[in-house]
């Protein structure tokens, strides 16, 4: 039982790091693309192609671990300049990179990551190689091979021992000689798996400094902590231990490959072997330079084992996130479970006002009302944190763009600059997860539709490459994100044409339409102003579907653009499907919440008032509000109900705001907003697409009082009061 | 071979893993804490040959374990078991006294390797 429990897990954790890893891998190649000579991006790259390699042979994925290999051989290749990024390896290492991805998501789907990989990884072999050749030359290219593994292993030891001494070091040795204890110049490989390098090497110094001192490091201390190195280390190190002593204590810690000890006499350090021959000596640019050098000097060798001791000081103070993984049901659970607490929590408030009420005098009530007030906060405290557990920063979604931006940019020919920012932007999982596609797609219509043809850029006195640019911020309890593109814009003409042509209005309809709304055409089922059908935007699902998700997130997407200049679409998204803010109304005896995203302002009007403004056209009451005429509904009139109108010395209404259209909802109290949990309405009233049996309502909720509010559905009520009345 | 050893981590899917690797190379697991302040009881009352010991964990995290057991016992031998990117914590560990230390996810040649090299 407990067996396949364990892989499971262990499998997860192995998929979650594979997936962070192949995303890094992923931004560090376009990275590269941009700027090849970069080596602190080739050197992280390279660690995570290692890294997957060693964590997939370990889960026995061997053909992926394979694929990861030949991509890290690659890599190693061009860190020590035998190799060129070119555009032909960066696809390479993409190809490679996607195959990881494949494999990566079979195991996922719980397959076996097997596949016809012998293309890829042949390619990837001579590219390694640099033989342009086939397999006649296999031979050749094994010898190759062999070449390089044993490369690392023969460096000589014989010769220049590359350590560079200054006079407190030489001091140090020649009195140490002069003691009687041995000088021992020490080589350290750790072994290609080693993780955690740094660590490695602190125990290695940790160990030596039990048996003497350590005078000198290559890489130095600080180097060596911040894993500024490949496998090796060098170090003279004084002791009275002998070296065989010495060696077994080194070679004793785990993942080291190899160790190499060379006993030296001081002289043979500071001159015949040193890099530093003793004529330098007399350079005058050394004396002045020596001050200098045995201040750094004493600190280095007197601290050589405090520096090491100082990591574990030093490393606390960087700024470490210690996280644990929750599954998202879990959250999802505790949401659930706050939400009840915070229906709970108005509930007792409004049993404490009653008791208030009733026994003004008791000390009791104090104290409840003290209690609920603290339940309140903490409340309040819960839901909050457990909103923000859930919240994930839009860059994980961002962040696989570049490559679909590039790789778009090369499949239509068109140059262009893609420019996100705002990454760190928090906002729902749930969000997150639903607004990938959407984005995909109004991304490629920047590209396809938006950015126009170089020449046509040229001709046109503009930058030959496009800009695009991806955004996304928080406004108020919203998220923003922005889609802007400096290509052609859209024009109205065009798109008057269009709907004409394909009878979406007539000209006298469009006639009295503002350009704004001529635009919002572009979000119509079925019309597509691209002459051309490509395969990038494809043809069917077009901007109606975006509308509509978003839409189905509780959002708003409008586009503004300039003819000529570009266009920007701006998506207004909650932060959380989970809550709304609503504003909570009455009409019909019944508590309605309205999202306050679709509110744009309350009306009263005088009773005396009301022959003045309302005004009946074509059988409905419209308002004219600031010169724009205002349809009027109630929601008598929206469910069928019959309208108790109290006779009311005002009339109330909500302006709401959907789709660039208003309208006016005439209820009967303002209750006030409120922070509402939604719930759903269940499959049988919720049946179909948007509560299908019930238009206009998007949900339900429980308020404080025990009683349910239905929660308005703004989007389809203006559609569908745009469509009665159309119909008239 | 043959040595007896406690395991600890509070994660009962990793003490199983590890449980697997050392028992299946001969090795007998002899105990299981599930936090520190478990895991220094345990090893008073079963005086094992080594430990692994997580390093995160309620209670009593991983480096105050090795701090206590090694006031009872100065030639304990542990091995801390870290995830990636706790180093300075493994480091604190090792100055505390632990032996050596293995990276999750674990590879069961690293976590042998660890072990015989404490034990020798």
């Amino acid at each position: 039982m407990g067996d396949t429990y364990d892989t499971s897990q262990y499998i997860s954790i192995f998929l979650s790091e594979a997936e962070d890893q192949l995303e890094k891998i992923e931004q560090a190649l376009l990275e590269l693309e941009k700027e090849s000579d970069n080596k602190e991006v080739l050197n992280e790259m390279f660690r995570y192609f290692h890294t997957l390699k060693g964590s997939s042979a370990a889960m026995g994925f061997t053909l992926m671990s394979e694929v990861a290999h030949k991509g890290e051989n690659i890599l190693d290749k061009i860190r020590k300049g035998e190799m060129e990024v070119t555009s032909d390896i960066v696809d390479l290492m993409f190809e490679c990179l996607d195959t990881l991805n494949a494999m990566k998501d079979m195991i996922e789907n719980g397959e076996e990551p097997v596949m016809d990989v012998d293309e890829l990884l042949e390619k990837l072999e001579k590219a390694a190689s640099g033989t342009p050749s086939s397999s006649t030359d296999k031979k050749e290219k094994e010898e190759v091979k062999e070449e390089q593994k044993e490369e690392p292993q023969e460096r000589s030891f014989e010769g220049d021992i590359g350590i560079e001494l200054n006079e407190y070091d030489k001091l140090v040795l020649e009195e140490a000689e002069q003691k009687g204890l041995n000088i021992y110049y020490i080589e350290v490989t750790l072994s290609s798996e080693t993780l955690m390098k740094a660590v490695r090497a602190f125990m290695v110094f940790n160990k030596l400094k039990e048996m003497g001192e350590v005078v000198k490091s290559v890489p130095d201390a600080s180097d060596l902590e911040a894993e500024k190195f490949d496998r090796d280390f060098k170090l003279i190190f004084i002791s009275k231990e002998d070296k065989d002593v010495v060696y077994k204590a080194i070679a004793n810690i785990s993942e080291i490959e190899r160790v190499e000890i060379k006993p030296l006499k001081a002289k043979e350090a500071i001159s015949g072997k040193g890099s530093q021959p003793l004529e330098e000596k007399t350079v005058p640019k050394e004396e002045t330079k020596k001050e200098q050098d045995v201040k750094k000097v004493e600190k280095t060798a007197q601290t050589q084992p405090k520096a090491a001791k100082d990591k574990a000081q030093a490393k606390p103070q960087k700024k470490q996130e210690h996280t644990i993984r929750v599954s998202i049901e879990k959250l999802d659970v505790l949401l659930n479970l706050v939400g009840e607490l915070v229906i709970d929590r108005s509930k007792l408030a409004q049993i404490g006002e009653i008791l208030e009420a009733r026994y003004k005098e008791s000390e009791i009530s104090d104290e409840l009302r003290d209690t609920v007030s603290h339940i309140e906060r903490i409340a309040n405290d819960l839901q909050e944190n457990i909103m923000k557990a859930r919240m994930l920063p839009i860059g994980q979604l961002f962040s696989r763009f570049p490559r679909m931006m590039r790789d778009l940019s090369r499949k239509m020919g068109k140059k262009i600059n893609f420019i996100m920012s705002g990454e760190d932007t928090e906002l729902d999982r749930t969000v997150i997860e639903e607004m990938g596609d959407l984005l995909i797609h109004l991304l490629r219509n920047a590209v396809d539709h938006g950015i126009e043809p170089e020449e046509e850029r040229i001709a046109k006195g503009k930058d030959p490459v496009g800009t695009i640019k991806l955004s996304a911020r928080h406004e108020e309890s919203h998220i923003i994100i922005e889609i802007e593109d400096d290509g052609g814009g859209i024009d109205p003409e065009k798109i008057k044409e269009a709907a004409i042509r394909k009878g979406f209005a007539t000209p006298e309809e469009l006639s009295r339409l503002s350009d704004e709304e001529i635009i919002n055409f572009i979000f119509l089922p079925g019309f597509s102003s691209a002459k051309k059908v490509t395969d990038v935007s494809g043809r069917g699902v077009g901007l109606d579907a975006v509308k509509d998700g978003i839409e189905r997130l509780k959002g708003q997407i409008e586009v503004e653009s300039v003819p000529g200049k570009g266009s920007k679409f701006i998506l207004k998204l909650p932060l959380t499907l989970a809550i709304i803010k609503a504003l909570l109304v009455e009409a019909i005896n019944i508590t309605f919440a309205i999202p306050l995203i679709s509110v744009e302002e309350i009306i009263r009007i005088k009773n005396e008032e009301i022959p003045s403004r309302v005004k009946m056209v074509k059988g409905h009451r419209v308002i004219k509000l600031r010169g724009m005429v205002l349809p009027l509904v109630s929601m008598g009139e929206i469910f069928d109900m019959e309208d108790k109108e109290k006779d009311p010395d005002r009339m109330l209404i909500v302006v709401v705001k959907a789709d660039q259209r208003k309208l006016g909802i005439i209820v009967d109290e303002l209750i006030g907003g409120q922070d509402v949990v939604i719930k759903s309405l269940g499959a049988y009233l919720g049946k179909g697409r948007l509560f299908g049996k019930i238009p206009g309502l998007a949900g339900s909720t429980i308020l404080g009082s025990g009683k349910v509010a239905l929660i308005l559905d703004i989007a389809t009520l203006v559609k569908d009061i745009e469509k009665k009345t159309r119909r008239e | 071979m043959g040595a007896r050893i406690l395991i600890v981590d509070d994660a009962a899917f990793m003490r199983m893993m590890i449980k697997n690797i050392l028992t299946s190379n001969g090795y007998e697991v002899v105990g299981e804490a599930e936090n520190g302040l478990q895991a220094v009881e345990k090893y008073k009352e079963l005086k094992p040959d080594l430990v692994t010991m997580d390093i995160t964990m309620p209670e009593m995290d991983g480096i105050a374990a090795v701090k206590e057991i090694k006031k009872i016992d100065p030639n304990a031998r542990i091995i801390m078991c870290s995830a990636m990117g706790q180093q300075s914590m493994v480091i604190e560990a090792i100055q505390a006294g632990a032996k050596d230390f293995i990276v999750k996810p674990f590879n069961p040649q690293r976590v042998l390797e660890a072990v015989e090299k404490a034990l020798s």
